[in-house]
């Protein structure tokens, strides 16, 4: 597959910084102040690696991350912002780097349908429960629990004793 | 031995066809003798399906390169152990493995439940019979694991099981070999829970559609079926717990679960499983929610299919994807009948599936189970519907987007939250109703515990929501356990007299469903706590460092010590030395290494790493080398530093023990249904 | 409890949330077999390989030479310190100015057949069959046009390979990989043949092996029964 004769060349790649700028930090090629070092990494974890599937740019070995990450730096010494940058990205990357799907046109279903489905449920589920319990007829429904045949002085007794006698009837035995 | 395999394998299909519609037959005429016969092809297809099954193990075993899956997914160099492997490293081996449990699974479940089953039983046949066929047709003549490689007149390369014309056998020299990356313990046992998991969810759909079929329709299958959907759930837990393990340890990223469309497809079928473990209560005792629980049953085989269909048609992009292949419209076209089947079959039998009960009170313990089945099931569409999107924007936006881990992070988190919520409460509502001053009283431990915490993390720890409100529910659901465990001893301790330690042994030992569910949610509490504080606290660092020098990190130092370089079987190893300390304090020396494997298929892939890996209940420390240079004298790591992130494996491990608990045979017990008001307490 | 209810007309009280549920349950269904039929029938790895090529503008890179102080940074890191194994003697050509910064519109070029290819200045392989390209360009000039896209990429560094390879066709990129996309290309580098109609005759995977290979697609290209004009 060509997507992995992209990944065959990396290791040298993260080097390729030191190599040509001798003296240079290979951590720092840019010479960015810890603001915008801050910055980048912040960028960077908003970011996704266009050819992977699901690598963050920050943890990504691609030559085309590490071109990414290039930018980031100069994008930020230009003085731009950080949604500038990002913007600037997804006009020249694609809306693929976002990792998710932009919040306009048709990928707006993308977020509103969850919400949809999780009110359509709940609405539904509590209609139902709505429509049973309705259907009860009042004399019935007095409140629990249910208190034992001349009241307990010990109201805690009662619950937990009921709370024991549940359990155990509810799997059909006696003590 | 290819030729011969797929003999085998044609007789088991033919031998399928009969034994269904014998069962059909069967159950129509009501004849016990042709039923017998039904049930006895289940044994015998099994039987032949593991003699195909040990074909490709042997040749793979012998490496007999004329077979075309053995030539492409496995090689000379490979040790032993991943040669067997190999049987589900690629796509033509792992389907006919699927039938060799679905084979194992069908003859155990019938086994077990005939004698019980007599109307049922010629339909739970037929029906097993009938998921088998549909993996007997792929295996036969889409992806058949027993095809051979020739060469014909023109030169070309074909796999086929038998010579084409003018054709003559190919024997390459040695195989392509195996993705390194599932060269690894994790990932050779991580597939063999998925399957089991997945096929098993075979069994309680098999079981419902038998019910439907027959007009068995009382309550009786779902007091049976909890064992066939427990023990399939619980394959299926482990089998996402491993598949995190090894991405975790393999992938180097720092991370354990990425929401690639090939772990979606294993979470989403979980998930109603998840509902269903639930709801089949619901129904045992209150005999509700009948036709939810006929779907559940169907949408956990479903979905398990319709996740094996999107990861493996080539419909979405996957790094995990198989090449886009034949298979696809097959199981798109099974997807689709045994959808519009099962609906149909549900629609037929509607007018029987009528509650026995009414729900009493919205402050019950079935409300709570209703509204977090609701939450299940949504989750599990949401998810789905998230791994599908990348296709809906492209056919109409015609662009292509990308629905990472940030997606499902923000649509799936808020769920998981709500289920957290509804974990907490729910055990403490009664079946029927609860008053609200019971509900207060109960609710008064895990709520103080819940603020208690959720204070504490936004004090000491962070002002970041996520841990605040998932530390916060999660602290409920654990005070609602405690309770649980107390109120349970407590009840025991004063009506028997026995010591506390006995009398919670004696509870949990008598509620075992109750207690197991508990443990599992104990489990889920661990996996919160690990999870959400690997998520939210993690710090990573992508460094390169001159040899003998250090780096800080989220209070340790790392110093690159020195390079190794290694040859193993298939690969060769270089591996770096860091040493960890913390303050004046040795942690640990970790090793992580890059390994660059020979075979053809791995040299496109590029190396792997294994990561260097310390630790700790408090925090993982986590190293990756990515590169080196001039031998080692400087070295490109990323070092993580993982909060909590063995809790989410020790809540693994409880989840299936709690489960193993649930399920453990002991005495079986009958629930009563409680059809009346609960009488007064008596105890006796 | 359950007798009573049996009582009130059980089939209207549960069959309409029984309904609604299956009925909700079959939408689904059927939305999702309709997802599945379109992913079957255009699976993101089905390249445009036949018919109308789908028409694009793009604009060129700029023709003239990268400033010094970028130009040697961007190689260092393509290619590594020997970059001079790569590259043409004379880095800081500038290329031809007919192509610089121009829009070209696929559809205009109606009448020429068009070799277009997705490559990046990230791409490992683009780089053995950059000079293979450059070649048959100078041979078929005039007769074959010849666009280069590049995908996911930044100005120097793709201007920077463009020189490095002294490249003279017009070469641009793909801004948003919206060609790239419309295409389904499936990774770089990659060459669609379009003929004098406008459609698709043939692809390309990978990078071309031999100047032999490209060839050899150009002729069938050219050969090609060109259809209904």
């Amino acid at each position: 597959m060509k997507k992995s004769l992209l990944i065959a060349f990396i290791l040298l790649i993260v080097m390729a910084g030191a190599a040509f700028a001798q003296g240079a930090d290979p951590n720092n090629p840019h010479d960015l102040t810890p603001e915008q070092l801050a910055q980048a990494k912040e960028i960077q974890t908003e970011l996704w690696c266009p050819i992977c599937q699901g690598v963050r740019l920050d943890a990504c070995e691609q030559k085309v991350c590490q071109q990414m990450r290039d930018m980031i730096d100069e994008m930020l010494k230009e003085g731009k912002s950080k949604d500038e940058i990002i913007n600037e990205f997804v006009d020249q990357y694609g809306v693929v780097i976002l990792g998710e799907p932009p919040k306009q046109g048709i990928n707006l279903m993308a977020w509103l349908m969850p919400v949809l489905l999780v009110l359509v449920g709940l609405g539904f589920a509590f209609w139902m429960s709505k429509k049973w319990t309705q259907k009860k007829s009042a004399p019935a429904a007095a409140e629990t629990p249910p208190q034992g045949p001349g009241a307990e002085p010990n109201a805690d007794a009662v619950i937990d004793d009921d709370y024991l006698a549940r359990v155990e009837r509810e799997l059909g035995e006696d003590l | 031995m290819s030729d011969f395999g797929y003999i085998v394998l044609l007789i088991a299909f033919l031998i399928t066809i009969y034994g269904i519609v014998v069962s059909v037959l069967a159950a129509r005429r009501n004849d016990p003798a042709l039923a017998a016969s039904g049930r006895n092809t289940i044994y015998v297809v099994s039987a032949l399906i593991l003699i195909a099954t040990l074909a490709v193990v042997y040749m793979l075993a012998i490496d007999d390169f004329s077979n075309e899956y053995v030539a492409s997914h496995s090689e000379r160099a490979l040790p032993m152990f991943y040669k067997i492997a190999t049987l589900w490293g690629g796509q033509s081996g792992s389907l006919l493995f699927w039938s060799f449990l679905l084979a194992i699974y069908s003859s155990a479940m019938v086994a077990s439940l005939w004698k019980k089953e007599p109307k049922r039983g010629p339909w739970l046949v037929a029906t097993l019979l009938g998921v088998q066929l549909f993996f007997l047709i792929i295996s036969l003549f889409a992806s058949n694991p027993f095809n051979r490689l020739w060469v014909l007149a023109d030169g070309n390369t074909i796999g086929a099981v038998f010579r084409p014309a003018g054709a003559s056998l190919f024997i390459p020299a040695d195989g392509t070999g195996l993705n390194p990356l599932l060269q690894n313990y994790w990932m050779v046992a991580h597939p063999v829970f998925l399957y089991l998991g997945y096929v098993g969810l075979s069994l309680p759909f098999a079981y419902a559609t038998a019910s439907l079929f027959s007009g068995e329709l009382d309550d009786s299958w779902v007091k049976r079926v909890r064992i066939w959907n427990l023990l399939p759930w619980m394959f299926l837990t482990i089998g996402i717990i491993l598949g995190s393990q090894w991405a975790y340890l393999e992938l180097g990223w720092g991370g354990f679960w990425a929401w690639d469309p090939v772990e979606n497809a294993s979470l989403i079928p979980w998930l109603t499983a998840t509902a269903f473990l639930h709801s089949i209560m619901i129904q045992e005792h209150r005999g509700m929610l009948k036709v939810w629980n006929m779907i559940l049953a169907f949408l956990g085989f479903w979905l398990a299919i319709v996740g094996t269909f999107i990861t493996r048609s080539g419909i979405i992009d996957s790094v995990h994807a198989f090449a886009i292949s034949s298979i696809g419209p097959l199981f798109l076209a099974f997807i689709v009948v045994t959808f519009i089947g099962y609906l149909l079959l549900l629609w037929y039998r509607l007018p029987d599936l009528q509650s026995d009960a009414e729900l009493d009170s919205l402050l019950s313990r079935e409300a709570a189970f209703l509204y977090v089945n609701v939450l299940f099931v949504v989750a599990a569409f949401v998810t789905l519907f998230g791994t599908l999107f990348p296709i809906i924007s492209e056919a109409v936006s015609n662009s292509k987007i990308a629905v990472n881990a940030p997606y499902f992070n923000k649509v799936d988190g808020p769920i998981f939250l709500g289920i957290l919520l509804l974990m907490g409460i729910g055990p403490l509502l009664g079946w029927r109703r609860t008053s609200g001053e019971m509900l207060q009283k109960s609710l008064a431990v895990p709520v103080a515990l819940a603020l208690a915490v959720a204070g504490a993390v936004f004090i000491f720890v962070s002002r970041n929501w996520v841990p605040i409100v998932a530390w916060g529910l999660s602290a409920l659901v654990l005070g609602t356990i405690i309770w649980e465990f107390y109120r349970g001893a407590a009840a025991r301790h004063r009506s028997t007299g026995e010591g506390w330690l006995r009398a919670l042994g004696n509870v949990m030992a008598r509620n075992q469903r109750r207690y197991g569910g508990y443990l599992v949610h104990f489990g889920v509490v661990l996996m919160a706590f690990g999870m959400v504080g690997a998520v939210a606290f993690q710090h990573n660092l992508k460094i390169s460092i001159p040899l003998n020098e250090s780096v800080q990190l989220g209070g340790y130092t790392f110093t690159y010590t020195g390079l190794d370089q290694r040859k193993a079987s298939n690969h060769d190893e270089v591996t770096a030395t860091v040493v960890v300390t913390q303050g004046n304090r040795d942690v640990s020396t970790l090793k992580p290494s890059m390994n660059f494997y020979y075979s053809r298929s791995a040299k496109d892939m590029g190396p792997t790493t294994e990561v260097g890996l310390h630790t700790s209940v408090i925090e993982d420390v986590y190293v990756v080398l990515n590169g080196y240079e001039n031998g080692g004298a400087l070295a490109a790591f990323e070092i993580f530093v993982n909060p909590l992130m063995l809790w989410m494996w020790i809540g693994g491990l409880v989840m299936v023990f709690g489960s193993l608990f649930a399920m453990w045979p002991m005495k079986e017990r009958v629930p009563r249904r409680v059809t009346a008001r609960p009488p007064a307490p008596q105890p006796a | 409890m359950a007798t009573s209810d049996k009582n009130d007309t059980p089939q209207k009280r549960s069959g309409r949330g029984s309904f609604l549920l299956l009925a909700g349950i079959a939408v689904v269904g059927v939305i999702m077999f309709a997802v599945f039929y379109y992913g079957i029938l255009h699976p993101p790895s089905k390249r445009a390989d036949s018919g109308q090529a789908p028409d694009f503008t793009m604009t060129t890179y700029t023709s003239a030479p990268l400033p010094a102080e970028d130009l040697q940074p961007a190689l260092d890191d393509l290619f590594g310190a020997a970059y001079g194994r790569y590259c043409v003697n004379d880095v800081n050509n500038s290329r031809p100015a007919e192509y610089d910064q121009i829009d070209i519109k696929l559809s205009e070029l109606r009448g020429t057949p068009v070799v277009l290819n997705f490559w990046a200045s990230w791409c490992t392989t683009c780089k053995d069959e950059q000079p293979l390209l450059e070649q048959a360009w100078q041979r078929y000039k005039g007769e074959v046009m010849f666009l280069g896209l590049s995908h996911l990429d930044q100005d120097k560094n793709a201007r920077a390979w463009l020189q490095c390879y002294n490249v003279t066709y017009p070469n641009a990129l793909d801004r948003g990989g919206k060609v790239y996309n419309a295409y389904h290309v499936q990774g770089v580098p990659e060459t669609f043949f379009i003929d004098a109609n406008g459609n698709i005759v043939d692809y390309y995977v990978g990078a071309f092996p031999s100047a032999g290979v490209l060839d050899q697609y150009i002729q069938r290209m050219l050969s090609a029964p060109t259809s209904q004009e």
